[in-house]
């Protein structure tokens, strides 16, 4: 019975081998075809397979609803790899040789620019829609029109809690978390994990100039700043009243604002930093025609209501359009705004520097 | 007599031949795609446009010159260190009142280690912080003051944690070898006079120094290269680890591969060692425990209450406490500041049963992949196992050692090799580019699963004195004879462990999960990791409660079937 038992087992286990081996190789081959044909020549591979089809890598809350109504206005088939901005980029870096994706949508115009730089994207291209944009808009757009933005949010407000903080002492610019009354009451995330705090950081730097900014930061921490992971944590801690006033990205702000957190978002008055969710497009993207037609509908009208519904995006959703005739989620300030658009070109290039800065000096 | 001496003859050759499916497996999922991670720490710009095979010191000389790498190597030693002497005591506990505590009581603790082991890192991990954290879910229920559980959040509190986690890997090794102690030796002792004491260090203790060795080595192992624990708990405390520095060089902008491959490269080799020494070790005497004459172990009816009662205790710790959190969590209205009756909702379980939803199609074709992986893992573990322990040869040896150093590889670095490996130019004209397709996930997961599956079937069949096997071999029994009628009733329990513990990593397995799955098809554990990502904790910790609770359902399902199993195959009257 046993040695049945055992030799049976050897023998399904050695066919399981082969078979997954020689399935293994079937379906390599296929879909290294249908690469490789596409690489080559792309127009032919489409039109003699008769449809196309978007590899779409993104880490924007709205993706998978883009990518559903993208399919429905022009039967492209869209393939989404929805994951975080980390994770989109370890994939693009590590796929350079041989691209798999058309077009690659995150937060953060500094780390675009980064893959730009490597001569990753497509470059010298606009798309047919692209005088839409506001002026915001179009400042945001590179020279090099390596990547396109399809709404902005502040890389950091402040918010308050309001059980704790009285409005009279409501702070009205970055400067005000100096003042003895918020010791030990502040907080922010960690530039190095989350993603949206890279931005503030260069901006911050930008703002005041470079040892303004590092002074800044250095007596924020005097003052008892406190470093958390990430926006979850953070807010958690302002909800719960560990600390009074917090420094995150506006838009996950309104999100907590409109599921009943109670707080305030203050915009400070000198200024707040541009934070673009972007779209690049693989400068060897296996279907050129698809992405183009992708980045066109997030910039249309269409494209923009879809993105701008919390139903389809949670937090991402409450994003400054920067498209004309397209307005804001109501839950959002409009007015009195003050932008400072971050350049990302200098914030790529710095990076490494200010991110190891602000390691030593304030987080440890 | 004739036929004897021509397979003796033949046997060497087919021996050799024996290696070769070894050795193609593991050069195809392991080697290959570590090596192509790897090549980039003397060469930075292989896997680049265009390709450079310009060597470079660059990547180590900025792996030097950055002290908190450093800090990291030390930091990760001694938490790997720490929890894995923590988590052998504590296991070693559990596992006495596991054997010593009577039927029913195994089975509970058996039970319960198993969910222990279920629970994925991150879960867990995930579970421990708001449970622990300022304002958290323990200072909710017992209106704590804040600062109260601020000593969490440091290397003793993660040393803790990380040792309650591993109690099941050194559990698994220790029960059956407890349970297969031949009851001569000790008789032996107690006829000699030896009190209990001394029999427990001088008899039992030695004797189950592998299974306790292999245990704390897997402990060791994930302690020193275990992510999820660090990518959850190290934010708060701003400790450098080693796991976290490699996350931070490719999951953090700017990503760097060369770094990442630096880094993962000094974890290898710390790796290697570790088990190189503890095999030279276990080289220099014989530790099995099943001779050709043993008496199993019959149950022993004095039950130890004392031995229960901490056995249960510490599983409440390293169980109840985390998933209870995340049980709570899960239960919890979005943004409910403080707990009270109207806290508590059921809607983010009933959103996952949405008929079409994309968490039941997720959760759909993980199976399928939890299922293959945990068959082909159960299989070629315990082939690779017996080759290594039955067919010595050089080879063998060599892929034994280097596949177990593996274990230290963080599961994100093996996933960025297979990106390299299989999606290389190369590969484009033999139509091997598997990168993107379901293949390429299936054969990372197992990867993953392989390493633990042999090192713990090794750690059974160590247990297996040699004379039994060449008795066989010389009385001219097949491989596959000696597998099923000598090796397989040794370690069927390991076996089934492999499979579930198998199955169990892929329903949860994160890394190779995310950077690794075709597009347009998320598996399970990407999209509670998008829930998360999107602070969603509510909806995220439904979904990983939902997972445990089938793998539960799996795992019962599981041991009754080897329940049946063990009693038609008593019925048929094998020893």
């Amino acid at each position: 019975m046993n040695m049945r038992y055992g030799k049976l087992l050897g023998i399904f286990g050695s066919l399981l081998g082969l078979g997954f081996l020689v399935s293994g190789c079937q379906t390599a081959a296929s879909t290294t075809n249908a690469n490789a044909s596409q690489q080559q020549n792309h127009t032919t591979s489409v039109s003699s397979t008769g449809h196309q089809q978007l590899v779409l890598y993104s880490a924007q809350g709205y993706d998978s609803a883009m990518a559903q109504a993208f399919e429905k206005a022009t039967g492209i088939q869209v393939k989404l790899d929805d994951n975080s901005t980390g994770t989109i980029v370890a994939k693009l870096e590590a796929e350079k040789s041989n691209p798999h994706w058309d077009v690659a949508w995150f937060d953060g115009a500094a780390t675009m620019q980064a893959l730009a730089n490597q001569g990753m994207l497509l470059e010298g291209w606009k798309p047919s829609d692209y005088d839409n944009y506001t002026s915001l808009g179009k400042s945001l757009v590179p020279s090099s029109d390596a990547y396109f933005p399809g709404g902005v949010t502040a890389a950091a407000a402040i918010a308050v809690n309001t059980k704790l903080v009285s409005p009279s002492e409501y702070p009205t610019d970055w400067s005000s978390l100096l003042k003895p009354y918020w010791k030990n009451e502040i907080a922010m995330n960690d530039p190095a994990i989350s993603g949206p705090t890279f931005p503030f950081v260069a901006g911050i730097l930008q703002l005041m100039g470079k040892q303004q900014g590092e002074a800044f930061f250095t007596r924020l921490k005097a003052n008892g700043l406190k470093i958390f992971p990430t926006n979850g944590v953070t807010l958690q801690a302002l909800e719960k009243g560990q600390v009074k006033a917090i420094m995150i990205q506006d838009s996950a702000l309104v999100a907590a604002k409109e599921k009943g957190a109670p707080i305030q978002i203050i915009y400070p008055s000198s200024g707040v930093f541009t934070l673009p969710d972007v779209l690049g497009i693989d400068k060897n993207a296996p279907d050129m025609a698809a992405a183009k037609k992708f980045v066109e509908f997030v910039l249309s009208h269409q494209g923009q209501q879809v993105m701008l519904n919390p139903q389809n995006g949670g937090g991402d959703s409450y994003f400054n359009p920067i498209i004309q005739g397209e307005s804001p989620n109501p839950a959002r300030q409009q007015n009195g705004i003050h932008w400072v658009r971050v350049n990302p070109v200098q914030a790529a290039n710095q990076e490494n520097q200010i991110q190891e800065w602000f390691h030593d000096n304030i987080t440890e | 007599m004739t036929t004897l001496r021509n397979k003796q003859k033949w046997r060497p050759f087919f021996s050799g031949l024996g290696s070769l499916p070894g050795l193609l497996i593991f050069f195809l999922l392991i080697l290959y795609p570590l090596a192509a991670l790897l090549l980039q720490v003397g060469f930075p710009n292989v896997f680049n446009t265009p390709i450079s095979w310009k060597p470079s010191w660059q990547p180590l000389q900025q792996l030097f010159a950055n002290p908190l790498n450093g800090q990291a190597i030390v930091n990760s030693l001694i938490l790997g260190a720490g929890s894995a002497i923590l988590a052998t005591f504590l296991a070693t506990l559990v596992a006495f009142a596991r054997v010593r505590g009577g039927k029913k009581m195994g089975k509970i603790l058996d039970t319960a280690v198993w969910i222990v082991f279920f629970a994925p890192s991150y879960v867990i991990a995930q579970g421990w912080v708001s449970l622990m954290q300022e304002g958290g879910i323990l200072s909710e229920l017992l209106n704590l003051p804040n600062g109260l559980t601020q000593w969490f959040f440091s290397k003793e509190g993660l040393v803790v944690v990380m040792a309650l986690r591993y109690i099941p890997f050194i559990y698994f090794a220790l029960v059956p070898s407890i349970q297969n102690i031949g009851l001569e030796y000790e008789q032996a002792g107690r006829l000699l006079g030896a009190n209990a004491g001394y029999r427990l260090r001088r008899i039992t203790l030695p004797l189950l120094l592998p299974a306790l060795l292999a245990g704390a080595s897997l402990a060791f192992a994930e302690g020193f290269g275990d992510f999820g624990m660090a990518a959850a708990i190290t934010p708060q405390m701003h400790i450098p680890l080693i796991t976290y520095q490699i996350y931070a060089s490719l999951d953090q902008t700017p990503v760097n591969y060369p770094s990442a491959a630096s880094l993962s490269l000094i974890l290898i080799v710390i790796m290697g060692l570790a088990f190189y020494l503890q095999f030279h070790f276990l080289k220099t005497r014989s530790f099995a425990t099943i001779s050709t004459h043993s008496k199993e172990q019959t149950e022993i009816r004095n039950h130890h209450r004392g031995f229960s009662l901490v056995a249960f205790f510490i599983l409440f710790l390293a169980f109840f406490l985390p998933i209870g959190s995340t049980i709570i969590q899960s239960l919890l209205k979005n943004y409910v500041t403080h707990l009270d009756a109207h806290s508590w909702t059921l809607v983010h379980y009933k959103s996952l049963f949405k008929p079409g939803g994309s968490g039941l199609q997720a959760l759909l074709r993980t199976l399928v992949y939890a299922l293959t992986n945990a068959f082909l893992t159960m299989i070629l573990g315990l082939f690779l196992a017996y080759q290594m322990m039955f067919r010595r040869s050089k080879i063998n040896q060599f892929i034994n050692l280097l596949m177990i150093a593996t274990i230290a590889v963080p599961g994100i670095v093996l996933a960025a090799g297979f990106i390299f490996a299989y999606n290389a130019t190369w590969l484009i004209p033999l139509h091997f580019v598997i990168y993107g397709t379901p293949i390429c996930l299936g054969m990372a997961y197992l990867a993953g699963s392989l390493p633990y599956a042999v090192r713990l079937q090794i750690g059974s069949m160590q247990q297996v004195s040699g004379n039994l096997a060449t008795a066989a071999f010389s009385l001219g029994a097949s491989n596959l004879r000696v597998i099923a009628q000598i090796v397989m009733p040794l370690v069927r329990t390991t076996t089934v462990s492999t499979f579930f513990m198998t199955m169990t990593g892929t329903m949860f397995e994160l890394p190779a999960s995310s950077l690794l799955y075709p597009p347009g098809s998320p598996p399970f554990p990407e999209t509670i990791q998008q829930k998360f990502n999107a602070f969603e904790f509510a909806r995220g910790s439904a979904m990983s409660i939902l997972g445990l609770i089938i793998v539960l359902l799996l795992y019962m399902l599981g041991r009754w079937v080897e329940s049946m199993l063990l009693r038609s195959s008593n019925s048929v009257g094998v020893e």
